[in-house]
């Protein structure tokens, strides 16, 4: 009598226990928990971080995961903040900042943390970031240069991200990055356009500024004259408040980076780290508005980035 | 391993278990294949027609919506005088409506050359051919005021330091101006924000939702409007240009999805609910999951029920089975307890019945083959009985004495003959031959002994030679006649006879004499005591051939007194080999 009796027992019990972990074990009612990840910026304000946030916002929706702003400076102790941040139960960090030295603090305290952190519109050795493909920028103003009928260059550059985009506009030339006349000294106040860069401003010729400061030197340069008026502007990252010098013909395109993608692109990297996926250095294409498409529902997040 | 596989193959138990297994399995098999499909096809056919309704009533609210719109457009056409230039009330008319319905963003009207005559943001910083450029105002006048122009989204430029991100409706207006009938055109801004709204509200499922496609196949809304614009993401509108309405599938990143398409009436733009397969079929998934849990635990528990309910059921048939095992193997002592069905009771009962019988009936013959080795033995011993043997051996001294060698050898032949046949190497049941040759041996010696004392004839029939009789029958009568007739005799001679013949179903020999017969007191209880003086007795004959041939058979003795007696000895014919 035992071995039935347990046989039936046995499968008596497999069934309540393949009841049990089959209505408990369905997939809705296995759902990942949802994790939140911190954008941490220096100010809560500001149409780029508006969009960027929008972005994430929107990246986390299809996850089910939740986005919240936080705000950090550099005079407060970044590591407390972060440190009490993972305390709150943050799983992983947006950071978007203009500050060097924020941004160097925070990813040093990240990693001591070990909280997994995305920075925005910037990159970094060694750490994950979702920024605007800045060569692509470069390349993209000079080939609207070119539509424009440009056949000369000169670019107004600086360090940083605009040695990226004017390495990206020789390319494009089908230079080295050492051929393209290229101007520094526009920043300095009362500064004279040096003679080799003069003789590349003909009519027609492109003058590229590939800092946003650079296209008002540029269109500085264009009201008083030391630019013909024949030159073609076109500015790259000169942000959204720049949008009126291109409606007021001041300036003939733009290139603007675009933070929606950006911020989403930066979410999905943060989710990937913390599904212990790979991740690393992604890139939003940057977008060439044109007096043409300016007000096209295309680019109407990135010129007008307010605008409900 | 396999020998033994196969016979707990054959088992009743196995054969149970798997029959009941085979039907319980067929059975939740033809549930599964019958009722699984039709229910969740069911379901995703239910799911499918959700998803429809949902898209319809989402057009529906757009219709509303657009209609609403288009009637506000025309009331606010209606509020143009005939010469807007002189007859200023409808301004404020006009502003009324607009703050009246907070999705206007602007209500402004020009006049044929492009001049704002008057607007509700504030002048516009285009005019004159600026504003006859335009496609809403082009549109709006080759209409001619029967229908609205719809603008896709984009930024309105016109009206100073402002950019609303506005779909524009426009509307041809015939007014006077000098006197000339002119055309104008009423513009009406309504901020794209609550346009969306309507259609990102609309949820399919956890990814679906809808989107809007004018008839050039540009996206007027979606929910990742900007990633598509980004290159993020992107929306396959292949099988909705091919479609006007209806239902269409199609794939997109390796998930199926559902395409709900529907008409704007007012726009022609094509309303699309998408809508992904695995999200719809959720509930065909999650049904048809629960069902195969449900037949899994069904199937699980049918075994286990099953099993056990085999066990009980041939549990009483194993028990029994073991029992008559113990017997097989010569224990008769096993009781089987009568449990179970009543059949198997029936069955275990009867076998304790048929084993107490058994051990009845072993007992009964060991009783027998006792008692007919005992008698055996008594006959013997009386073959031996030193009285007869003495007086024959003396009677062959003395003949041997007297010179009479030939008689003296025929004594001693007739002597070994008659215990050789004695003896008969142990055996019970010898032919007639062997027993007539027996009898005839005692008679000669018996016959040298007492001389002209008697006379003794022996016949057989030449058919009763072969049959079978136990041993020591015919001389324990033949000496028990001789004995009792020469006792009481007279001094004339006893006439013996001894016959072996056959009836029908019998072998039947016969010892009669003509002696003085037996007192009938004495015949009764002749065969229930031992005969006196000397003889092994009629009882111990008539006992061997019951206890080898059974009660019907035996001694019949017929005897008067003074006139002698007959003896018949009963046998049943029985030929072949010996005992």
């Amino acid at each position: 009598m035992k071995r039935p009796l347990i046989i039936c027992l046995v499968c008596l019990a497999a069934s309540l226990l393949v009841m049990f972990f089959g209505f408990h074990g369905t997939p809705e009612t296995a759902a990942a928990p949802s994790r939140t990840v911190a954008l941490l910026t220096q100010a809560d304000t500001g149409s780029f971080l508006l969009q960027l946030r929008n972005g994430a916002q929107a990246a986390a929706d299809e996850t089910g995961n939740k986005l919240t702003l936080v705000t950090v400076n550099v005079m407060s102790d970044p590591a407390a903040q972060i440190a009490a941040l993972q305390e709150d139960g943050i799983a992983a960090v947006l950071l978007y900042a203009e500050s060097d030295e924020l941004i160097s603090r925070v990813l040093s305290a990240c990693t001591d943390t070990g909280l997994p952190v995305t920075l925005l519109d910037r990159q970094a050795s060694g750490f994950v970031s979702a920024s605007s493909d800045e060569k692509l920028a470069g390349a993209l103003a000079v080939r609207q240069a070119k539509a424009l009928g440009c056949e000369t260059f000169v670019f107004l550059a600086g360090d940083g991200v605009a040695s990226e985009r004017l390495s990206g506009a020789a390319d494009e030339m089908g230079v080295g990055p050492a051929e393209p006349a290229t101007w520094y000294g526009w920043k300095d106040s009362g500064a004279v356009v040096p003679a080799e860069i003069r003789k590349n401003l003909d009519d027609g010729a492109g003058v590229i500024a590939l800092t946003g400061d650079a296209v008002r030197a540029a269109v500085n340069l264009l009201s008083d004259g030391t630019l013909r008026a024949g030159c073609v502007i076109i500015g790259v990252d000169s942000g959204a408040d720049c949008v009126p010098l291109l409606e007021n013909g001041q300036v003939n395109a733009m290139v603007l980076p675009a933070p929606y993608p950006m911020g989403y692109l930066g979410f999905q990297e943060a989710e990937n780290q913390l599904a212990g996926k790979r991740a690393g250095v992604v890139t939003a294409e940057p977008k060439l508005i044109t007096p043409e498409n300016l007000y096209s529902a295309e680019v109407v997040k990135i010129a007008f980035p307010l605008i409900q | 391993m396999i020998a033994r596989l196969k016979e707990r193959g054959r088992s009743l138990n196995t054969m149970m278990t798997l029959g009941m297994l085979l039907f319980t399995g067929i059975l939740l098999t033809f549930m599964g294949a019958a009722l699984v499909p039709f229910i969740s096809n069911l379901l995703s056919e239910n799911a499918i027609e959700r998803t429809r309704e949902t898209v319809s009533q989402s057009v529906n609210v757009v219709d509303q919506y657009v209609d609403s719109t288009v009637s506000t457009l025309q009331f606010a056409t209606s509020l143009i005088p005939a010469d807007p230039d002189k007859e200023i009330a409808w301004h404020s008319q006009i502003d009324l409506l607009a703050r009246a319905n907070s999705d206007i963003a602007a209500l402004a009207f020009f006049d044929g050359n492009g001049d704002c005559l008057y607007s509700t943001a504030g002048q516009p910083s285009v005019n004159g051919t600026a504003i006859q450029s335009r496609e809403w105002f082009t549109s709006a006048l080759k209409q001619e005021g029967t229908l609205t122009y719809f603008s896709m989204p984009y930024v309105q430029d016109i009206f100073r330091n402002q950019h609303g991100y506005v779909l524009t409706l426009s509307r041809a207006v015939n007014y006077l101006e000098g006197g000339d009938r002119k055309a104008g055109v009423m513009l009406m801004d309504i901020t794209y924000s609550s346009f969306a709204a309507l259609t990102d509200r609309v949820k399919l499922g956890d990814s679906g939702y809808t989107d809007l496609i004018n008839e050039n196949g540009e996206m007027v809304s979606h929910p990742k409007l900007q990633l598509i614009y980004s290159g993020q993401a992107s929306e396959d509108i292949s099988a909705v240009l091919s479609q006007i309405v209806g239902l269409t599938r199609d794939k997109q990143a390796g998930r199926e999805r559902v395409l709900v398409i529907d008409v704007i009436n007012q726009t022609r733009w094509r309303m699309v609910g998408v809508a992904y397969i695995d999200e719809i079929l959720q509930s065909k998934t999650a049904f048809i999951r629960i069902m195969s849990l449900v037949l899994l635990s069904a199937a699980l528990i049918s075994l286990g029920v099953t099993t056990l309910m085999a066990y009980w059921v041939t549990q009483p048939i194993t028990h029994l089975e073991h029992k008559m095992r113990k017997v097989e193997a010569g224990d008769l002592n096993v009781t089987i307890t009568a449990r179970g069905f009543s059949e198997i009771r029936l069955v275990a009962t009867a076998f304790n019945h048929m084993l107490t019988r058994i051990r009845e009936l072993m007992e009964q013959i060991v009783h027998e083959q006792e008692a007919k080795r005992l008698y055996e033995l008594n006959a013997l011993q009386a073959q031996i009985n030193p009285h007869f043997l003495y007086n024959t051996l003396d009677s062959i001294i003395w003949m041997e004495e007297r010179g009479r060698s030939r008689e003296a050898i025929t004594m001693v032949s007739a002597l070994a003959k008659l215990f050789r046949i004695s003896i008969s190497k142990g055996e019970s049941v010898i032919y007639v031959s062997e027993e007539i040759e027996h009898v005839r041996n005692y008679v000669i010696i018996q016959q040298m002994r007492f001389q002209d004392r008697f006379e003794c004839d022996i016949q057989a029939e030449p058919e009763t030679l072969g049959e079978r009789t136990v041993k020591l029958v015919l001389q324990p009568l033949v000496e028990n006649a001789l004995n009792h007739a020469i006792d009481e005799a007279d001094g004339s001679p006893i006439h013996i006879k001894v016959r072996a013949f056959l009836t029908e179903d019998e072998l039947r020999l016969l010892v009669e004499d003509d002696g003085i017969g037996i007192p009938e007191d004495t015949l009764k209880g002749i065969l229930t005591r031992p005969s006196g003086r000397g003889g092994i007795g009629l009882r111990n004959v008539h006992e061997r051939i019951q206890l080898t041939f059974g009660k019907q058979y035996g001694l019949t003795i017929e005897s008067k007194d003074g006139q002698g007696t007959r003896v018949t000895i009963r046998m049943p014919r029985e030929k072949g080999e010996k005992a």
